[in-house]
């Protein structure tokens, strides 16, 4: 058998494997040591396995995962985020679909101080997903508009995502993260619009609250004061130029703890709490990209990606059917494996044949546009069916919401998604407008 | 193909050392062997693991060929930092290279051991690249600069400055945020970290010796090289060491110059040249560098002293070659 | 993981409890490690900004800790069933057909666990028998790996024990 051949049985085996309940992380690693052993040698591979582990979770880029995600559960334990989500239904919850609004725009500027979308899914998943049940949100409606807002954590600048793309494609990250912003943006709202049209359909999916005054509003809106510090310190501090996203998070994690003593709505209790939730989520993910990372060895060993780049370069097609072509390559990719792993895997052969490619604009901005759609297409793959790890990550924490239910839920956001990309492919601008005017 | 080798390494494909080093000297090898040995790239790290591996993978056989730097697992192969303490290095890429290849047998590649070393090799002279302008060693005094290597690192420090350790990768995103206020990079790196677009001032040195280099390995998988056919064997040895070495050191030689030549045309970069005068500060002050290298190598039983001797004499050898 | 559920006889029960415990202290450790090392960067930032002095090797620090943190955090996600599967297939199926994949799948787990704990270990070994140290500190890397090959031995064992207790009918 070709090595293409062996990859795609991979693909495969891997695929039964998790319909047969296999936890991801684990049928990655086991097709994936597989694969590398049929490629290479058992001895091989048993000393690949000597150091690797350790190694990809010393990655410093990696450490801003649990770091963020520890500022996340620090925030929801004295309450912030919940602070966050009420100031926002407070001004949005008397419409039919305000909750599932006001969610939106918690996540958005959540967004704006946590670069990974698991955490952020995690953090609303356990702050809102009580409130969805007190007023009777239909129940996959509220586990999708909760898995698709927290794509706004990385769809909203900064973005793991982003970073992990700069450094594959030896691109500038504050442009990446500046070009992002309009599309980001774009997101919240477009969410929002069809939470509109979804509650329109089915207004019993999404029912109105009390309408509240505007002396509520405002003293409800007083609370959330800690956060919008915070956030200013955060993301003033990574665009002004004092530190990096680790370090961010770092700093935000600190002053969060700093808040919640001083306010003292933090205790030991919530504190070890934090932790233990940091720990079930950020293993999670690692365990996830440990796998990951064996089965890209193993896709990398088998050349299908090359292969793959060489069919593209090879079908004469024109620059922006490549383009297309390659998107709806990455949706249905990113359908079956992990984000992470898609495009560490498949970056350093596409990049190359895209900002070769004939668009009418410079290399350097075909590779910054790019890295956006990519960033979009990761969106939605970390929400689609079958693998979307936001979904998972919500049905970690709604246990009583069966997935299927959370993927019918987040199917019309999937479709405004798609509509988004094609805009962002159909005008670059809404990407580079924004790069161009600032540099 | 009679035997095919795969070939590991961290950098991207578009990167010069990829491009313009490994994929012609595999080329060539695979055309010397008649089509008979098969070299398989894997850039930017594919088939897993991260940069400190690489050397264990090329051990291991994970992978059959490996490009990598001593100074990416620090303290484990200490004789090459000879060549990487302050005002050691020549100016050119060859020069270092000649050196390092001529030196290998005898000085070097015993620590090397557990694998078979194709090339030991140096890139040309590293310089300093900031935000502020650095035109003596008082500007050196609290600025925050990325180093390179250890012994780099060491000399930073011994000027002054605030040595910030962190992973290349990191670099351009601390730059444009003002972690660091500039790195310390041969010039064949600038580009593809974007120093030229997000520093303005580039310190170099004149002439030899300059204020650094950093080694680098092409190591191979001793069972692999030892199990090819004596024909095949020729083909690997003939274009090993010191052929190698010149086509690497030429290839930083080639890429610096050209980088420098853009940097020149940029109207807003300027490129400092120290005086011989400022130089001869700075040496002195980095001397306390090498003598403390010397020292930590006795407690390993290293002759740091003459490893120092030989190779600022190899150094002066090849000063021309 | 609560330990009110039905799950079986007492001795098994009682083994899971402790091991439940050490899981628990161990993810505690790694996330006050997480905790110190945000203070750390922290500082470290302050420093920078403020006197133009970082804490040296603050970034491999951040890198050691957070390889430590992330293997002392795996053992209390599989006690808590926290690794994602996906069930949409096989939600009609029987309960002891489900209950047997999840047992099977805990043991390849376990398998991988001591797999990786025993690779590991060997690569400690060599990490610090050829001085691997961090680039700034000079910290010997090899002990950071060993103290991650002891978790994974660790987690192997809590694999079995959760793989045991869905035996016993518990979950
Ligand atoms: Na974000
Ligand atoms: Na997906």
């Amino acid at each position: 058998m070709s090595g293409a051949g062996v990859a795609l049985t991979g693909f495969l085996g891997m695929l039964v494997l998790l319909g047969l309940r296999m936890p991801i992380g684990l049928a990655m690693l086991t097709v994936g040591s597989l694969g590398y052993v049929h490629f290479t040698s058992l001895p091989i591979f048993m000393n690949y396995l000597k150091t690797t582990p350790y190694h990809l979770f010393a990655n410093y880029t990696l450490s801003v995962i649990p770091l963020f995600i520890l500022m996340g559960a620090l925030a929801e334990k004295s309450g912030l985020s919940t602070a966050l989500f009420r100031a926002a239904a407070a001004f949005l919850g008397h419409r039919r679909g305000g909750l599932g609004m006001a969610l939106i725009g918690a996540c958005t500027g959540f967004g704006a101080i946590c670069g990974s979308s698991v955490a952020t899914t995690a953090t609303f998943g356990r702050a809102t997903l009580p409130e969805f049940k007190r007023y009777n949100y239909d129940p996959g409606f509220a586990t999708g508009m909760i898995a698709v807002g927290g794509t706004l954590g990385i769809l909203i600048p900064p973005s793991v995502i982003l970073v992990v793309y700069a450094i594959t494609t030896q691109q500038n990250i504050a442009k990446l993260f500046m070009a992002a912003l309009i599309p980001g943006l774009m997101a919240a709202v477009f969410y929002c619009v069809v939470i509109a049209i979804v509650v329109r359909l089915r207004p019993e999916a999404g029912p109105a609250l009390p309408r509240i005054g505007w002396a509520e509003r405002l003293s409800v809106a007083v609370t959330v004061w800690p956060v919008m510090l915070i956030a200013i310190i955060v993301v003033g501090g990574i665009y002004g130029g004092i530190f990096t996203p680790t370090e961010g998070a770092s700093v935000g994690c600190i002053a969060m703890l700093a808040v919640g003593l001083l306010q003292g709505t933090l205790g030991w209790a919530e504190i070890k709490q934090s932790i233990i939730q940091t720990a079930e989520t950020s293993a999670m993910i690692f365990m996830i990209l440990l796998g990951a990372e064996v089965f890209n060895g193993f896709l990398a060993l088998s050349q299908l990606p090359d292969m793959a780049a060489q069919m593209v370069a090879q079908s004469g097609l024109p620059g922006y059917g490549v383009i297309v072509a390659l998107l709806i390559f990455y949706i249905i990719l990113g359908g079956v494996m992990d984000e992470l792993a898609m495009i560490l895997l498949t970056l350093p052969i596409f990049f190359p044949i895209v900002t070769a490619l004939d668009l009418g604009m410079p290399a350097d901005d075909i590779a910054i546009w790019f890295g956006i759609l990519v960033l979009m297409v990761v969106g939605i793959g970390l929400t689609a069916p079958p693998i979307g790890l936001n979904v998972f990550v919500i049905s970690a924490i709604a246990r009583d919401v069966p997935i299927t239910r959370t993927y019918r839920g987040v199917l019309p956001f999937v479709m405004a998604d798609v509509v988004r990309l094609a805009l962002v492919v159909a005008f670059p601008a809404l990407a580079l407008w924004l790069v161009n005017w600032l540099t | 193909p009679q035997v095919t080798l795969r070939m590991h390494h961290f950098l991207p494909p578009v990167a010069n050392a990829h491009a313009r080093f490994l994929l012609p000297w595999s080329k060539k090898v695979e055309a010397e062997s008649g089509g008979r040995i098969k070299i398989d790239i894997f850039p930017a790290m594919q088939l897993g693991g991260a940069p400190p591996q690489l050397f264990d993978q090329a051990r291991d056989g994970v992978a059959d060929i490996v490009w990598t730097l001593p100074g990416n697992t620090p303290g484990r192969f200490p004789s090459v930092e000879a060549m990487e303490l302050p005002f050691i290095a020549g100016k050119r890429g060859v020069t270092n290279s000649r050196a390092m290849a001529e030196l290998a047998p005898t000085h070097f590649v015993k620590e090397f051991s557990e694998v078979h070393t194709l090339c030991l090799w140096a890139h040309d002279h590293g310089l300093i690249h900031s935000n502020k302008p650095v035109r003596s060693l008082d500007d050196m005094k609290g600025l925050k600069l990325r180093f390179p290597t250890r012994q780099a690192g060491e000399a930073l420090r011994a000027l002054g400055a605030t040595a910030i350790g962190m992973p290349v990768p990191q670099v351009p995103e601390a730059l444009a945020q003002g972690v660091i206020d500039g790195a310390v990079v041969p010039w064949e790196v600038v580009p593809s970290l974007r120093l030229h677009e997000l520093v303005r001032n580039h310190t170099e040195f004149p002439g030899s010796p300059t204020l650094y280099t950093a080694t680098f390995i092409l190591a191979m998988n001793k069972p692999k090289y030892e199990g090819l056919p004596a024909d095949l064997k020729k083909v690997i040895d003939d274009n090993s060491g010191m052929v190698a070495a010149v086509m690497a050191g030429a290839m930083w030689d080639e890429r610096g110059t050209a980088v420098a030549e853009m940097v020149k045309a940029r109207p807003r970069n300027t490129i400092i040249q120290l005086s011989a005068d400022e130089v001869a500060k700075w040496r002195t002050a980095t001397k306390p560098v090498e003598e403390a290298w010397i020292k930590s190598m006795k407690e390993r039983n290293i002759d740091g002293q003459k490893l120092v001797d030989d190779v600022r004499a190899a150094v002066a050898k090849n000063m021309n070659a | 993981m609560t330990s009110n559920e039905h799950d079986g006889a007492g001795p098994a029960r009682a083994a899971v409890d402790r091991v439940g415990a050490i899981a628990r202290t161990l993810a505690i450790f790694g996330g006050a490690l997480m905790l110190v090392t945000a203070v750390m960067v922290t500082l470290s930032v302050g420093g920078r900004w403020a006197l133009r002095s970082a804490i040296p090797g603050d970034f491999e620090l951040v890198q050691i800790a957070t390889a430590v943190a992330v293997f002392s955090f795996l053992p209390l996600c599989q006690l808590g069933r926290g690794n994602v599967f996906v069930d949409t297939f096989t939600l009609r199926a029987p309960d002891w057909f489900n209950r047997s994949l999840d047992m099977l799948w805990d043991l390849v787990y376990a398998g991988f666990a001591w797999l990786i704990a025993w690779r590991l270990a060997l690569g400690a070994y060599d990490a610090i028998s050829s001085k691997t140290s961090s680039m700034v500190l000079a910290f010997p890397i090899g002990w950071a790996i060993a103290a991650c090959a002891v978790m994974a031995a660790f987690l192997g064992l809590v694999t079995l024990l959760t793989m045991m207790k869905l035996g016993r009918g518990g979950r």
